[in-house]
This record gives structure tokens, C-alpha cells and sequence, in this order.
């Protein structure tokens, strides 16, 4: 048994030297298969399949404030700290409520003061997540006081700015200014689930119900622990129910907010899901794709070694050892293309992850074993699926016929026609989708590269700073004020201003508004401006003034409002003049001017209403600076950093960048989905054409006495060529008919998954049909017209 | 004048290293009506002279005149045109074509002839009538047996009434019953008036024809073995 095993293991590698192509075709194929899914798979492994790295992390949830604003869908987004302390004092279902702000600070220890991520954390997150810092402590109750001066590092920061010294320990560094004791550092890989920037340093955020920072002051990351029984449902309720008290109790800043409740995984792989999902079937049916490919080739090498079969059975071979040897074909084909493939699809994801900075992808797959048991696994099913079915029909070869049809031979049997042309529709069928959507996806990003943002990205440098909370509201607008003469003052500089938009999507400041027609308060985007900012972002006003420095802290309220929400709070009349009402204490503003709407945030986040207010008038410790220059604003960077440093040596720009480049990162993970899909759709493209060559010529090659036959009856040439590649035109009309068929009906049954609201263009399905014309036409024409060139006597004999 | 004339046809196959002589010369002649046999042993050239006779291939040299016209210098068109309208073909390997039906391959020097549907359709079912074969017009050649798919093969080389029936060894690959019936139809044909080439080395066949053509490593020779032709292969 073994001897014969090995004589047949032999006897097919024999045949792969024999005739390299099949086997070297069919492997490269599924390499490409594959290799694609290995790529997605590995995302897939280090983010949805991940294990979360928290103590028994399925007890861990996500609680959001949503805002029910009129006309406004629920928007889930961060709690602020009354919601914060008031979940955390109130609730039973949870035994534990922490949260977490994103903050930017200064950190100054030994030479120049660096910008840094930070988070400022209520002081029992690191023992909800169940994970303690290796060396040092932890926050203990007496550390999480305002004016705190104690941090924890993340591991990075530990290594980067510490060597791993253990006597970083008890050392003092300073961060915005303020001397902060070192008293811990967190586990290597520790970071935190929803958030997208992770933290290097961590500041006890210091506040109690006895000491409340600003009510409106939201952007806290939550998160709960649900006691042992609690339901995730028990949990959205009684937070629902709290946050309603507090809109009872607090009607002034707490109405018309709810909450929400997500699942850990769910909060923070949500986004990535949809992405991945669509990546995931579209790899699915490339894999199908390569093996309907791999399919077809066997049946045409099964047809053409029919006889070779024929004369093992003669000899007595039994109907497994058929099956067994075919099997073994196939399975030796697949692991090849699945080796292949795991080194290719490594290989890409390499390149194609190069520049993305998400740690979630970059991060090494924790079970290294995954990926090598699922190729595995895929393969030997392929294998076998591919295998089994022609290597049974080749056991019912009648021996008579196999051997005499030398002789008697017809040029095709329907069967194997239909067969040859059903491998052709479905290669059609599976790949027009898959191009629709790429081909949707490719116009929906250039869409969004063509958006005009509504303002001019060139020659802008971005800078962010976190002016010290030493500074009081004056003192902040005189700080800004000061900061921008001394900008306007430099060579090169054409205008410059602040701004609080951050200009990156999803991170944003709102607020809430209203009017005398629309009392009841809806949110809106915040951006706090200094004046020259419509100037400096060369936003043109639609109606009214620019702010000026006369709009200070003694001087009446104004605002400007983008269009957009001058038609919400004034519809069919002019807002210029009339009053915009905020949330108290705030007193009614005026309505100096209309400002365009823009895409601030990019070109992928939808249009907001805007609501700018003057800097100098109202303000907080977040300033983005705008510098319009006459030059490449980068070559800016250092000077604004000395004006900055000129100002207060304690606050240290960060985030320096032209808005040109900002603006071309916003739209960076769309760019990536359309960089994946594109390359998943070539990679389907080539195979669907591959495919329909291949069975085209072998379907040509094995009529050959067919067309001489005809051509002994009395068809031309023309008549003949004409034969062919209508067949063909025939099955790749068909398929493309399947396939506009399959694709409406994955665009109504997943629309929002696959095309993502994208239209389908008919450019798109002209060309994507013109190529799998071309291909079949080809493959049919070169053939076919050899009939002009050769006697028909040849044609009979070589179908032989 | 014959409808069939050969004069001084040879043919050569050319390999790398073999210049293979099929055909030395051969002059023939075939007259309108008339039932002939081409005999001899495997090898000696007669499918290839079958071949020739029926524009399926051309000679190296020498000249054939069908009808009276000469044929090298007739376009493909030309050269289609007299392979549907003047030849019928039935072949020793039956060469139907397996994707079509029984009809579809009758019909299929019709289909070329551009008939019209209707007359295609009465001309097929006559023909199928004619050899038996009425009733399996809608199977495929893979449901009938070897001598079923021959008379099939026949009713598509009369479909079109052809003045010139060629025949490569039609009872090649059928039993003595099968091929007993399938020259009983060749002999009607001939009895109809259709000019009969058939290329057979069975002499009971052979013995059918009005006249027996002998040929021998690419010569004709007569009944005794007499050469008409010089060539020999090298």
C-alpha cells in the first residue's frame, strides 16, 4: 500500500515535469487566491479574531452620551465628566466606571520640550482592564486629585525616552510646565481598546463630584464593568435611566442626552468590520475564482489523459486508485499554490501596510499558528472539492470508447461543451460583481479627492499647541493674540490665525445651539477663531464680516455660522443680525456673518453645521494654528515653533503639517479600501481572464476536427471563425447577464457593505464587459483563424 | 470531359528531416455517374488522394480539374463553395459533431448554403427518412450506435443532393451488418445518379464499384500490379 502510494506520488510529480504548465498555471492561480486571502485573514486575525489583551475582557463595555437633537438621528460620541461621575456614583449594574481623555502636552525632560500624546485618566481604568504596570505602581485613590502630580507611562514611552531604565521610577519630569512624578509603567502592548491615538503618558484626570471641571467639557472614552450576571441590556438601561435624571436635574447642560451601550470588540473593531468585511468576500470570491479556474484545467487535463486512464483500468487499477491519484494531483497542486500564495500575500501586506500607522494592523499576530493551519485547511478542501468529483466521473470511463475514440472519436460531447461553458459563465458571473464594486469603489474615492473642500489646502501650515492651564480665559486670547502678530511678522508668512479645529476626521468639538425660531437646541460643530482665520483658509464669508480684534472679552457676543445652519436656525430669512442662543451660562450671540460650509474634517466626514466663534471672546487650552504662507509651508515649521517657544517655553507645537497633506491623510483609510479593493479586483480581473482564455483555447483546441468537419461541408473560413467566437460571445453574454443579475442583487441585499451607497456607473460595465469580451475574442479569433492558413484535411487529422 | 480529372498529381509531405512522397504523379480521371473504388494497402496514399479529390487538401504539384475548372486558382471561398454545393463527405471515424443533434449535423452543408429554415428542415428530415434515421433526429451521436452514427454521417453527405460522394473507408469501424447496410445506401445513391469515389481495402466493397483504381506507395497501378506512375518515398 505505501510502496503503491509512493509509486503514485512519484508517477504524478513525473507528470508535473512532463507537462509543467497545467500544474504551473493551476498553482499560480491559487497562489493569487491565496495570497489575497491571506492578507485579509491576517487584518482580520490582529483585529476582529484578536483576543482582547484585558482581564476577562467580555464583562468590559463601552458607554456613549448620545445627543437627541431635533431632527438628528442619535449620535453616540464621548460622555463628559458630569456624565462621567454621575454613572460612576449612581450605577448597580456595573462595579466599575472609568473614562479616558485624549490630550496633548508638553513634555519637557532633558533638552528640548516635545509634544506628546497623553491621556488624562479617572484613577481605576488600568484595574478595570485588569492590567497592572510591571514596574511601579498603579494610581491609588489619593494620587486621583486635582493638580495630581503623578503619571504612568506607556511601555513605548518607557523604552523610547528611558532606555527601560527601571530608576525612571520616582523621576520627575515635566509636563506642560508642572513637575509630574513617575510612578509606574504599563505592560508592554497594553493600550486602549477604542481609542485611536495611544497614549504615551498617563495623568489622573483629578476630578470628583466635589470638583467638577466644565460641564460642556466632553471627550471622555468610558468604560464599564458589568457585575457578574449583568446583561449588557441591564447595563444601556440604567444608564439610560440616569442620564434622564440628570436631564431632569440639570436642565441647563444635560437635556436631550441619552446613552448607549456597546460591546468592547464592537466599539473598537466596528468601523474596521464593515472595511474587512468587504475585503473578506471579495477574497472569497477571488479564492472561487481561482479555483473554478484550477477546475476547469482539470477537466480539460482529465479529458485529454482519458485514454491514459482508460489503459490503468485495463491494467487493473481499481476505481480508488483513480480517484486516489487524481486526488493526490490536486492536493499537491493546492499546498504548492498555498505556500506560494502565504509568502506572496506576506508580501503584500507588508507593502500595502507600510505606511498605514493604525498599531491594530501593525501589530505582529499573536497565534502565529493561525495562519499556517487555515491555509491548511483551505487547501485540503480545495483540494479535495476540486478533485473529487472529476476524478469520480473519470472512473466511470467506459473503456471501450475511451480506448476506440482514436477512431470514432466526436469532436465534442455536449456535455463536456456545457461543462466547458459553464466554467466560462460562472468565471463571468462571480468577476462582474466584484469589478462593479471595485470599479464603484475606485469612483467613489476620486468623488472624494474632487470634493472641494471650501478652502484653499496650499501653502497652509497646521500646528498644534495646548496652551498651559496656568493661563485664564484672558490670558489665553492675549497669549493667541500676541502669538499671531508675532507669526504675521515673519518672511514668508502671508496671514496667520487659530482655529479649534483639528482638521482630522471624527475628532471634532461640538456644541449645542438654538435660535428664536428653533428653540430647542441641536448640535453643531465648534470652531473657535481667531480673526484673520476666513483669510487665512481663504474662505470667502457668504454674507456679513470676519470677526476682528475688536470682538474681545469686553465686547458684545458674535458669532459667524456656516449657510448651512443659518437655513436651520433662520429658515427663508436672513440670520445676519438676528441672535444664535447657547447653552447657558453662554448669553445669546449675534450673528456677524455666513461662512461657507467646508469640509474641515476632510472630504470624507459629511458636512456639519458650523458655528465659529471669536477666540478672543471665548476659549479653551486647544489651539490649532493656520499660518497662510508664500512659501512651502513647511519650511515654516521651525520659526513658528521659536515664535511659540518666544511666547512660553512650556508649550510645544505638535502635529506640524501642510493642510495639503492633512487634508490628503483624511481621506487615508478610504484610500486604503480603495488601494485593497482595486488590487483584490485586478487580481479577480486577471483570473476571470485567465480563465476564459484558457477555457476558450482549450475549448477551440478540442473542436479542431469539428472545424474541419465544417469546413468539408462547405464553411468558409469566415463561417468558421464566426462559429467560434459567437459560442464564446455567447458564454461571456451570458455571464455578463448572470453577473449584472448577481451584482443587483448583492447591491440590494448588501448595499451599504459592498458599494457603500457608491452608484454603479455604466462606464464601469462597458469596460469591465469590454475586457472579458476582449479576452474571450482573443482566445477564440488566434485559433480560429488558423483555419484560413491550413487544409482541412490537417484540421481532421490533428483532431486526432 | 470527366467531372473528375487528375494529371501528374503529387503530393509530398515535408518534415525537418523526411520528404515523405504520398502521391507520385497520378493521373486519374473520374466520369460523371460513374462508381469507382480506390483499393491498396494501408499507407499507399489513397485517404490522401481522397483528400485531394475533395478540395480537403491540394497537391504539390500537377493539376486537378473538377468539372473543368481548374482548381489552384480558386479563391477559399471558391474552394467552400464547391465542397458544399458539389461534394458530399462520409468518413471512416463518422465525424459528427457532438455538441448538435442528429438534425443539426445533417443540416450543416445546408446551414452553410444559407437554405432557408423551413426547406432546411424537409431536406433534413428527407435525407434522415432515406437512411432510416427518421425517428433520432433530436438525439445526440452519442445516443446512437456506430452504425446509426454512419447512416447519420450518410444522410449529411446527401443532404445537399451533391453531384460527388467520397467515401473513406465508410464501413471502416462497422460490423458486417452495419456495413452491409451503409453501401447498400452508397448503392442507391449511385443508382440515383451521384458520382461515387470510395476509398475501401475490403475487395467485397470494392467489388460494388463500376471500376476498381489500384494504388501502390503513391502510384496507380492496374489489376496485375503494372505501375502507372514513378515515385517512391525517400
Amino acid at each position: 500500500m505505501k510502496a503503491l502510494l509512493l509509486h503514485e506520488l512519484r508517477s504524478v510529480l513525473a507528470a508535473f515535469r512532463r507537462r509543467p504548465l497545467v500544474p504551473f498555471i493551476a498553482t499560480s492561480m491559487l497562489a493569487l487566491g491565496f495570497a489575497a486571502n491571506v492578507a485579509v485573514f491576517t487584518v482580520i486575525s490582529r483585529t476582529l479574531l484578536r483576543p482582547l489583551p484585558y482581564a476577562r475582557a467580555e464583562r468590559i463595555v463601552v458607554p456613549t452620551l448620545t445627543f437627541i437633537g431635533p431632527g438628528q438621528a442619535e449620535d453616540p460620541g464621548p460622555a463628559g465628566s458630569v456624565e462621567l461621575v454621575q454613572w460612576k456614583l449612581r450605577s448597580r449594574v456595573f462595579t466599575a466606571i472609568e473614562g479616558v481623555r485624549d490630550v496633548y502636552m508638553t513634555l519637557r525632560d532633558r533638552g528640548e520640550p516635545q509634544g506628546i500624546a497623553g491621556s488624562t485618566v479617572t484613577g481605576g481604568i488600568f484595574r478595570l482592564f485588569g492590567v497592572r504596570p510591571i514596574v511601579g505602581r498603579d494610581f491609588a485613590p489619593e494620587d486621583d486629585v486635582p493638580n495630581a502630580r503623578v503619571v504612568i507611562l506607556s511601555h513605548g514611552c518607557w523604552q523610547r525616552r528611558f532606555g527601560g531604565d527601571a530608576n525612571a521610577i520616582g523621576r520627575t519630569i515635566f509636563l506642560d510646565g508642572k513637575p509630574m512624578e513617575i510612578i509606574g509603567v504599563m505592560p508592554r502592548g497594553f493600550e486602549i481598546a477604542t481609542v485611536d491615538r495611544q497614549p504615551e503618558i498617563f495623568v489622573p484626570a483629578g476630578f470628583s463630584l466635589a470638583n467638577m471641571p466644565t460641564p460642556t467639557s466632553r471627550g471622555y472614552h468610558v468604560f464599564g464593568r458589568l457585575r457578574d450576571g449583568a446583561t449588557l441590556q441591564q447595563g444601556r438601561g440604567e444608564l439610560r435611566r440616569i442620564t434622564a435624571d440628570l436631564g431632569r436635574e440639570y436642565p441647563a447642560t444635560e437635556q436631550r442626552l441619552s446613552a448607549d451601550v456597546q460591546d468592547l470588540r464592537e466599539a473598537g473593531f466596528g468601523k474596521q468590520r464593515h472595511a474587512l468585511l468587504v475585503l473578506w468576500l471579495m477574497v472569497a470570491v477571488v479564492y472561487v475564482l481561482a479555483c473554478v479556474n484550477v477546475a476547469s484545467l482539470l477537466s480539460a487535463q482529465i479529458a485529454d489523459e482519458r485514454g491514459i486512464t482508460a489503459l490503468r483500468l485495463v491494467f487493473g487499477a481499481g476505481r480508488w486508485e483513480i480517484v486516489r491519484y487524481r486526488l493526490l494531483q490536486t492536493l499537491i497542486t493546492t499546498l504548492a499554490g498555498a505556500v506560494a500564495g502565504y509568502a506572496l500575500g506576506r508580501l503584500v501586506l507588508r507593502v500595502v501596510l507600510a505606511n498605514v500607522a493604525d498599531p491594530k494592523l501593525t501589530n505582529p499576530v499573536e497565534h502565529v499558528w493561525v495562519m499556517p493551519l487555515f491555509l491548511l485547511a483551505v487547501s485540503l478542501v480545495t483540494g479535495i472539492a476540486v478533485g473529487l468529483v472529476p476524478a469520480l466521473r473519470e472512473t466511470r470511463t467506459r473503456l471501450t470508447s475511451a480506448l476506440s475514440e482514436q477512431s470514432t472519436r466526436m469532436s465534442s460531447s455536449v456535455r463536456a461543451t456545457r461543462l466547458r461553458e459553464a466554467f466560462i459563465v460562472t468565471e463571468v458571473a462571480l468577476a462582474v460583481p466584484l469589478l462593479l464594486a471595485t470599479a464603484a469603489t475606485i469612483h467613489q474615492f476620486r468623488a472624494l479627492q474632487q470634493t472641494p473642500l471650501g478652502f484653499d489646502t496650499r501653502n497652509v501650515l497646521i500646528s498644534q499647541i495646548v496652551v498651559s492651564p496656568k493661563y485664564d480665559k484672558v490670558a489665553r486670547a492675549r497669549f493667541a493674540r500676541e502669538l499671531i502678530r508675532r507669526i504675521e511678522a515673519m518672511p514668508g508668512v502671508e496671514t496667520a490665525s487659530t482655529t479649534t479645529c483639528f482638521f482630522t476626521p471624527g475628532n471634532t468639538m461640538t456644541t449645542s445651539v438654538g435660535s428664536d425660531r428653533l428653540p430647542e437646541p441641536m448640535s453643531v460643530n465648534l470652531r473657535r477663531i481667531t480673526p484673520h482665520y476666513f483669510r487665512a483658509m481663504r474662505m470667502p464669508l457668504v454674507a456679513g464680516r470676519a470677526f476682528t480684534d475688536g470682538d474681545g472679552v469686553d465686547a458684545p457676543p458674535v458669532v459667524i455660522i456656516s449657510a448651512s445652519l443659518a437655513k436651520r436656525l433662520y429658515p427663508n430669512e436672513n440670520a445676519l443680525g438676528k441672535r444664535v442662543l447657547r447653552a447657558p451660562p453662554a448669553a445669546p450671540a449675534t450673528i456677524v456673518g455666513i461662512a461657507p460650509d467646508v469640509y474641515d474634517e476632510g472630504a470624507s466626514v459629511e458636512l456639519q453645521p458650523t458655528y465659529y466663534s471669536p477666540y478672543l471672546q471665548t476659549n479653551n487650552i486647544y489651539i490649532t494654528i493656520v499660518v497662510k504662507t508664500k512659501v512651502d509651508p513647511l519650511t515654516l515649521r521651525e520659526p513658528v515653533r521659536r515664535a511659540v517657544w518666544s511666547l512660553d517655553r512650556d508649550v510645544t507645537p505638535s502635529n506640524e503639517a501642510a493642510l495639503a497633506d492633512l487634508m490628503h491623510d483624511a481621506i487615508g483609510n478610504e484610500r486604503l479600501q480603495m488601494q485593497m479593493l482595486t488590487g483584490f479586483g485586478l487580481v479577480a480581473l486577471l483570473l476571470a481572464t485567465v480563465g476564459i482564455y484558457g477555457m476558450t483555447s482549450y475549448a477551440v483546441a478540442s473542436r479542431t476536427r469539428e472545424i474541419g468537419v465544417r469546413l468539408a461541408f462547405g464553411a468558409t473560413p469566415r463561417d468558421v471563425i464566426r462559429e467560434i467566437v459567437g459560442r464564446a460571445v455567447r458564454s461571456v453574454s451570458i455571464g455578463l447577464l448572470a453577473g449584472a443579475l448577481l451584482s443587483l442583487v448583492v447591491q440590494r441585499v448588501a448595499s451599504a457593505l459592498i458599494y457603500a451607497g457608491a452608484k454603479l456607473e455604466w462606464q464601469s460595465v462597458v469596460a469591465i464587459g469590454a475586457v472579458l469580451f476582449a479576452a474571450a475574442l482573443v482566445a477564440a479569433a488566434v485559433p480560429s483563424m488558423r483555419t484560413r492558413a491550413v487544409q482541412p484535411v490537417w484540421l481532421l487529422r490533428e483532431g486526432n | 470531359m470527366p467531372l473528375i480529372e487528375l494529371n501528374h498529381v503529387s503530393k509530398i509531405f515535408q518534415t525537418e528531416e523526411v520528404e515523405t512522397h504520398v502521391l507520385s504523379g497520378v493521373d486519374l480521371a473520374i466520369e460523371r455517374g460513374e462508381y469507382v473504388s480506390i483499393a491498396g494497402p494501408s499507407g499507399c496514399g489513397k485517404s490522401t488522394l481522397l483528400s485531394i479529390l475533395g478540395l480537403l487538401d491540394v497537391p504539390t504539384s500537377g493539376e486537378y480539374l473538377f468539372d473543368g475548372r481548374r482548381l489552384d486558382q480558386l479563391s477559399l471561398l471558391e474552394l467552400a463553395q464547391i465542397r458544399n454545393q458539389k461534394i458530399g463527405f462520409i468518413f471512416q471515424s463518422f465525424n459528427l459533431i457532438g455538441d448538435l443533434s442528429v438534425a443539426e449535423n445533417v443540416a450543416l452543408p445546408l446551414l452553410y448554403r444559407r437554405v432557408a429554415t423551413a426547406d432546411r428542415d424537409a431536406a433534413v428530415a428527407e435525407a434522415l427518412y432515406r437512411v432510416g434515421m427518421g425517428h433520432r433526429a433530436k438525439h445526440y451521436p452519442s445516443q446512437l450506435s456506430g452504425g446509426q452514427q454512419q447512416r447519420v454521417a450518410v444522410a449529411r453527405a446527401i443532404v445537399g443532393k451533391p453531384p460527388v460522394l467520397l467515401a473513406d473507408e465508410p464501413t471502416g469501424n462497422l460490423d458486417s451488418k452495419n456495413g452491409a447496410a451503409v453501401m447498400a445506401l452508397i448503392h442507391d445513391l449511385h443508382a440515383g445518379g451521384a458520382t461515387i469515389c470510395m476509398v475501401t481495402h475490403d475487395p467485397r466493397y470494392a467489388e460494388h464499384a463500376d471500376r476498381t483504381v489500384h494504388l501502390f506507395d503513391g502510384n496507380l497501378a492496374d489489376r496485375d500490379g503494372v505501375l502507372h506512375g514513378v515515385g517512391s518515398a525517400s
